[in-house]
């Protein structure tokens, strides 16, 4: 069993929980300005790196509410979730 | 045919489960009611509780009550109240009227969620069957809730008092077919004597 640690209900089964895809993307400020690559880029780009990575999830079975996890994409090992809103977190280089 | 509205439930066909180990029976016409404050305000927080004259669940799982109405916790901005049924509009109108210029929401959802009541030593085998929650360290004490799915269905479980006693609110199009998996799985720990 996987156990995912929801910042707000605490320690709960992966089933419970949905993954959103990549964390930490703003919104360009002025659609209307910016290029059409530009606006692609926002849109379809993302990260994919071997090692860590940022991501949001839901816990859609429990409190529903949104929130960040920053996971291991080679273990998959969770190495910290976090409220929406808060910084994102170093990665160390151990 | 009478024009007046009929008031019925989608389980009350079911029959009921009363065992010694293990009891299901259908909470009828609870009134209940979704109340969403902004997190950090600290005045639409004091108004309702002042209203209802207890605090509002402070963390994870935490139910707060009186003998009139009951708070369950949600999530950080969010909470349910449970009330009798005949009460639940006086308590919807006074919520509203305490919090009018006060960012909120105050919704009815009593019609939305069926409760069925599950209890008796061998409830917490029945739910594990196919709930993920570890019991060993939620719903380990009365006045204490949870949010989880049985089965697939989501759900709110409520536990009433140390004693063995679960109120398990679900959505009403599973509350069917939630019933029937409750029932096939208490089976087991029905004893008849022929």
């Amino acid at each position: 069993m996987f156990i995912i640690n929801c910042p707000y209900c605490g320690e709960r089964d992966q089933t419970e929980f949905t993954c959103h895809g990549e964390a930490h993307i703003a919104r360009p400020d002025n659609p209307s300005e910016i290029s059409d690559e530009e606006w692609g880029r926002y849109l379809f780009f993302r990260e994919n790196p071997k090692g860590t990575h940022f991501e949001r999830w839901t816990h859609d079975h429990g409190c529903r509410r949104w929130f960040n996890v920053m996971r291991d994409t080679v273990t998959d090992q969770i190495i910290k979730t976090y409220k929406m809103g808060e910084a994102k977190p170093e990665i160390s280089n151990e | 045919m009478s024009n007046q509205p009929q008031f019925f439930s989608p389980l009350t066909q079911k029959e009921k489960i009363a065992s010694d180990n293990i009891s299901l029976e259908l909470i009828d016409f609870l009134g209940k009611i979704n109340v969403r404050l902004k997190e950090d305000d600290v005045q639409a927080r004091d108004a309702v509780e002042k209203y209802l004259t207890y605090s509002l669940p402070k963390s994870a799982g935490e139910v707060t009550g009186n003998n009139e109405t009951r708070v369950l916790w949600l999530g950080p901005n969010e909470y349910l109240l449970l009330s009798e049924d005949e009460k639940k509009d006086n308590v919807i109108n006074g919520l509203r009227e305490i919090l009018s210029d006060l960012f909120c929401a105050i919704i009815d959802v009593s019609d939305y969620y069926l409760t069925m009541r599950l209890s008796g030593p061998k409830s917490i085998e029945v739910l594990t069957k196919a709930c993920p929650l570890n019991f060993d360290q939620y719903l380990t004490k009365g006045n204490s809730c949870a949010q989880s799915y049985i089965s697939k269905a989501t759900v709110l479980i409520d536990r009433l008092s140390d004693d063995l006693v679960f109120d398990i609110s679900v959505r009403w199009s599973f509350a069917d077919y939630l019933w029937d998996w409750l029932a096939d799985s208490s089976n087991e720990f029905i004893f008849s004597e022929k």
